[in-house]
């Protein structure tokens, strides 16, 4: 599955801000969110708007504002806006303490990522304000912040290299510099220290933006760790409260032990106390909350009943049918998977043939149901939605839930037509964002013919443009299954 | 710091005496790095946070000659203090209960002893703590500085974080130690990976590491947890930034106390020549080396920075020194150390001198005296301090003997060990010694007017082994 090689890109594209998957989740946890293809979509610090613009170009009814303090940030967003065309995008260069909420309206959803724990704490104040302020009744807020206790080994690495770079000018030195420090510990630590792990990753990164990355989170001025009980309760300050987390399997128990998972919940009744206790239990490094007004979240049980108003895709293989029926299925990402319920693997067939193309769930069960010569009853219903349910919070590749239709293309046209996002992106940023917001990395093929696939040319055209006749609709197909084709 | 105060005059912390600070171990560190500092027997010595005056005062008592200034924020335990150096007869010390933010008018000293101090109090009191060593450190003298160290307490305050969250609210101090105790034992029992994971590996060396100290169900141990785990104050430092400090306050880095925990000698050569090829400074060298050994606890011991210091220890240090081991004579001529530490050497003098202090033990050697019967006396003085660079239990380095002679009959047992309550009981060389129950017994009732017959009679123990566990005390050090 080396196709798969998925190569998240966190400082450009973040999967999990889009609204279509923010908008499933939350419906799942019971709030009502309005329809997703008309939200208003706030993201505070949208750098240079590729993630916001990525968004906006799939919800084109749907209207988002972009604030960055950065003026280059601002200019290098607006840029895209313009070469895109879009019309739901509005920018500016504002400071958050300076805003004034009654002038912004209500939004739907707040997109906060890497804000909270890299600013002051009066402007990390300032934006739980300003989301308690503007959120609609069942708008959401996402509020990434580090997280404690896992975020002390970080910080290891973060005071290691500010020690060793606190003299030094230029970003170019100081990466340099602090690369090489962490590499002469990762040799030189005690054994029985867990710290080289954690150095060598530093030392040695795997992706291509870490410098950005670097430079920001392990030599920015300010990076101040939370604990979620701490956070929850400054959220409940400003009438917020902690809803779940983006990724819903960052926020189940599965991976736990149930014993562990009771003991835990015994502890109290308070469900932030157990939350807390739970991230000192994972040693938990980074939080993607999600908030919500107080007094929607409720019990915090999933309501898999919501699916029927939801859509869903998948990514993963059916790899064996056991004696007695049970399928085995394992996600891109490795997660695995079992179910005794025909429909169940039915449907998670269907979801898989069927990416990158999301189908509304009622449609993909009576597929199923048809497929299987099976007469629908309501036990049927409720199991298969608690089934994939479960599944999507094991891992989102397993059965992918979300609140839109991503316009992705499930083939190649007559006249492919690849995404303006992507091939806008595609000279700036090494990675291609998909149309179902997630990057990939692409090889030299797939990025020499992504600018050709602009609607006007056939497969003649195309390698008379200097495509490859012989792997053209091999290459097609894999744009097409990275959700990189509009048509 | 009305609440810090409270804390300690609520639940006092237990009565503890630290070895390296003794000012004639501070002195010998000074020697071995070439460096003349004061007499230790005469000379003036402050300790900060003294509490109850349990390192403190065995010092006074050992040095009669020399001046001993304690102050603590508590007043409750300064109390304490005044009345023990009453009941130990000592008129060479003077407490005070004071905020150090307020000891400038207590003059210069010879030897500034802070133990446990800067990383349990306010920042702005950690940094005015520096700023009067920098003023009250004579020339020529010392200053001892204990601290909690980045990057190793990273993850400890993880723990300690989790212990704070589990107690809140709850007030009752024998409560809080329980609760506190609970959740780590549950966590680190929860944890589903452990061994891929640092803060579950802290967890569990913690709970190793702690069983026999904070965690044990005793009260003194309650008194421990509350005050090292839940104390409001603890602020653990980068040693870099801190050296960097004391450097504005004209004061230089000069070694850890013990120099046994200055050296990482897990390293490999190649990767320590690296570091100091690296590091542009002291401060940048101690930084990095904590990284890689990733402490969580310096000792660090500070001199003027205008006074000159040798860049390297030399050996003929020891010349102005007496030596003394913890260690014993093993089947195949080895020395065997209660540390776990096991020494051997082909070097036949050097083998005497081991014979030699073992012989004399607990009584330290002056080395001035051992030299000048032994063959290639040089070389045995460098295979001596690289002994004590690896365990001061294995070589332990004196500027001044005692000055309490080591018998007495009737027998006595050291004063300030038997007014100081306890297991764990400080002796003539100002060590440590942990005494089991019947030991406690013959210690008290050694008070110089019983015989053996008199303890048996008190103790309840028949006479000979009266005589086996005075015999024992004096060769720890607790007779006198």
């Amino acid at each position: 599955m080396s196709a798969y090689a998925e190569s998240p890109y966190p400082d450009m594209i973040h999967a999990f801000t889009h609204p279509g998957r923010l908008a499933a989740v939350a419906s799942l946890m019971g709030l009502r969110p309005a329809p997703v293809q008309h939200w208003r979509v706030l993201d505070v610090g949208c750098a240079g708007g590729a993630n916001l613009c990525a968004m906006a170009f799939t919800l084109p009814d749907a209207s988002f504002v972009g604030f960055d303090l950065d003026p280059g940030h601002i200019e290098q967003a607006a840029a895209a806006v313009d070469g895109l065309g879009l019309a739901n995008v509005t920018l500016r260069v504002a400071d958050v303490m300076a805003l004034d909420p009654a002038e912004l309206g209500s939004f739907d959803l707040v997109i906060a990522h890497g804000f909270y724990s890299w600013v002051p704490p009066a402007v990390r104040d300032r934006l739980l304000a300003l989301c308690g302020a503007v959120l609609a009744p069942q708008g959401i807020a996402m509020v990434s912040f580090n997280a404690l206790p896992g975020w002390y080994r970080q910080q290891y690495v973060r005071d290691l290299m500010r020690f060793r770079t606190r003299h030094l000018e230029g970003s170019g030195a100081k990466v340099a510099a602090a690369r090489a420090i962490m590499r002469l510990v990762a040799e030189g630590a005690s054994p029985d220290v867990l710290v080289p792990a954690a150095a060598a990753e530093a030392a040695e990164p795997a992706d291509p933006l870490a410098d950005g990355v670097l430079l920001h989170d392990e030599l920015g001025e300010i990076n101040d760790p939370v604990y979620v009980y701490d956070f929850a309760q400054h959220a409940a300050r400003h009438g917020l409260e902690l809803l779940v987390e983006a990724h819903l399997c960052d926020s189940m128990t599965t991976s736990l032990p149930p014993h562990v998972v009771d003991a835990v919940s015994d502890l109290s009744d308070d469900p932030m106390e157990v939350e807390q206790y739970l991230d000192f239990v994972r040693n938990r490094t980074f939080r993607r909350a999600v908030l919500c007004r107080a007094g929607l979240a409720g019990s915090r049980n999933l309501k898999a009943d919501r699916l029927l108003g939801l859509t869903l895709t998948a990514r993963c293989d059916e790899i064996g049918t056991d004696a007695h029926g049970t399928a085995t299925f394992q996600a891109v990402d490795g997660t695995l998977y079992e179910t005794d319920h025909p429909l169940t693997a039915e449907v998670l067939r269907l979801a898989s043939d069927a990416w990158p193309v999301s189908h509304p769930f009622p449609a993909l069960v009576t597929a199923a149901a048809r497929e299987l010569g099976l007469e629908l009853g309501p036990l049927d219903i409720e199991r298969v939605l608690v089934s994939v349910v479960d599944a999507f919070g094991r891992s989102r590749h397993l059965a992918e839930v979300r609140a839109d239709e991503p316009p992705a293309a499930p083939a190649a046209g007559e006249r492919p037509v690849a995404s303006p996002v992507a091939r806008w992106f595609l000279g700036k940023h090494p990675v291609a964002i998909t149309l179902t917001h997630d990057a990939f990395e692409l090889d030299d093929d797939l990025r020499s013919l992504l600018p050709l696939l602009d609607g006007t040319r056939d497969r003649v055209a195309l390698v008379a443009a200097g495509a490859d006749a012989d792997r053209l609709d091999e290459h097609l197909d894999r744009l097409a299954f990275f959700g990189l084709l509009l048509a | 710091m009305p609440g810090h105060t409270d804390a300690y005059d609520a639940l006092a912390y237990p009565d503890l005496s630290y070895s390296c600070t003794h000012p004639s171990r501070l002195a010998a560190l000074a020697s071995a790095h070439g460096r003349p500092t004061g007499d230790p027997r005469t000379a003036r010595v402050l300790e900060i946070g003294c509490a109850t005056g349990a390192n403190l005062l065995p010092m006074a008592y050992g040095l009669p000659e020399a001046t001993f200034v304690g102050i603590d924020l508590s007043g409750a335990q300064i109390d304490v203090a005044r009345r023990a150096a009453t009941s130990l007869g000592l008129a060479n010390v003077e407490l005070h209960t004071l905020d150090l933010r307020h000891a400038d008018a207590l003059g210069t000293f010879d030897y500034v002893v802070a133990h446990g101090v800067h990383s349990w109090v306010p920042p702005d009191v950690a940094h005015a703590l520096v700023t009067l060593l920098g003023r009250i450190v004579r020339p020529g003298g010392l200053a001892y500085v204990s601290v909690n160290t980045f990057p190793g307490w990273h993850p400890l305050l993880g723990v300690r974080d989790l212990m704070q969250f589990a107690t809140r609210g709850i007030d009752d101090p024998a409560a809080r130690a329980a609760a506190a105790r609970e959740i780590v034992h549950f966590v680190a029992g929860a944890v589903p990976d452990p061994d891929h994971d640092i803060q579950a590996a802290t967890l569990r060396s913690y709970l190793e590491g702690r069983a026999t100290s904070a965690l044990a169900s005793e009260a003194w141990a309650d008194s421990v947890l509350l005050h090292d785990e839940l104390e409001e104050h603890n602020h653990p430092v980068l040693v870099g930034e801190l050296i960097a400090e004391a450097a504005q306050h004209g004061l230089a880095y000069l070694a850890e106390a013990e120099l046994a925990d200055g050296v990482p000698r897990h390293l490999a050569p190649e990767v320590l020549a690296e570091l100091e090829r690296r590091a542009s400074s002291r401060a940048d060298f101690e930084q990095l080396v904590d990284f890689v050994v990733h402490r969580v606890f310096r000792k660090a011991v500070f001199v003027r920075s205008d006074e000159p210091v040798a860049a390297r220890l030399r050996a003929e240090g020891l010349l102005d020194l007496h030596v003394t081991t913890l260690g014993a004579a093993g089947p195949d001529g080895e020395v065997l150390v209660p540390d776990g530490t096991v020494f051997r050497t082909g070097h036949a003098p050097t083998r005497e001198a081991f014979a030699a202090l073992m012989a004399a033990a607990p009584v330290p050697v002056a080395f001035r005296a051992l030299a000048e019967r032994l063959e290639e006396a040089p070389v045995v003085a460098g295979n001596l301090l690289r002994a004590h660079l690896h365990s001061s239990a294995l070589v332990d380095l004196l500027r001044s003997p005692p000055s309490v002679s080591l018998e007495s009959a009737p027998p006595l047992g050291f004063t300030p060990a038997r007014c100081f309550g306890g297991r764990l009981v400080t002796n003539v060389l100002h060590r440590r010694v942990e005494l089991e129950a019947a030991d406690r017994a013959v210690l008290d009732a050694a008070d110089g007017t019983r015989d053996v017959s008199a303890i048996a009679a008190l103790t309840g123990l028949d006479e000979s082994e009266v005589d086996d566990r005075l015999a024992a005390l004096r060769y720890e050090g607790l007779l006198e």
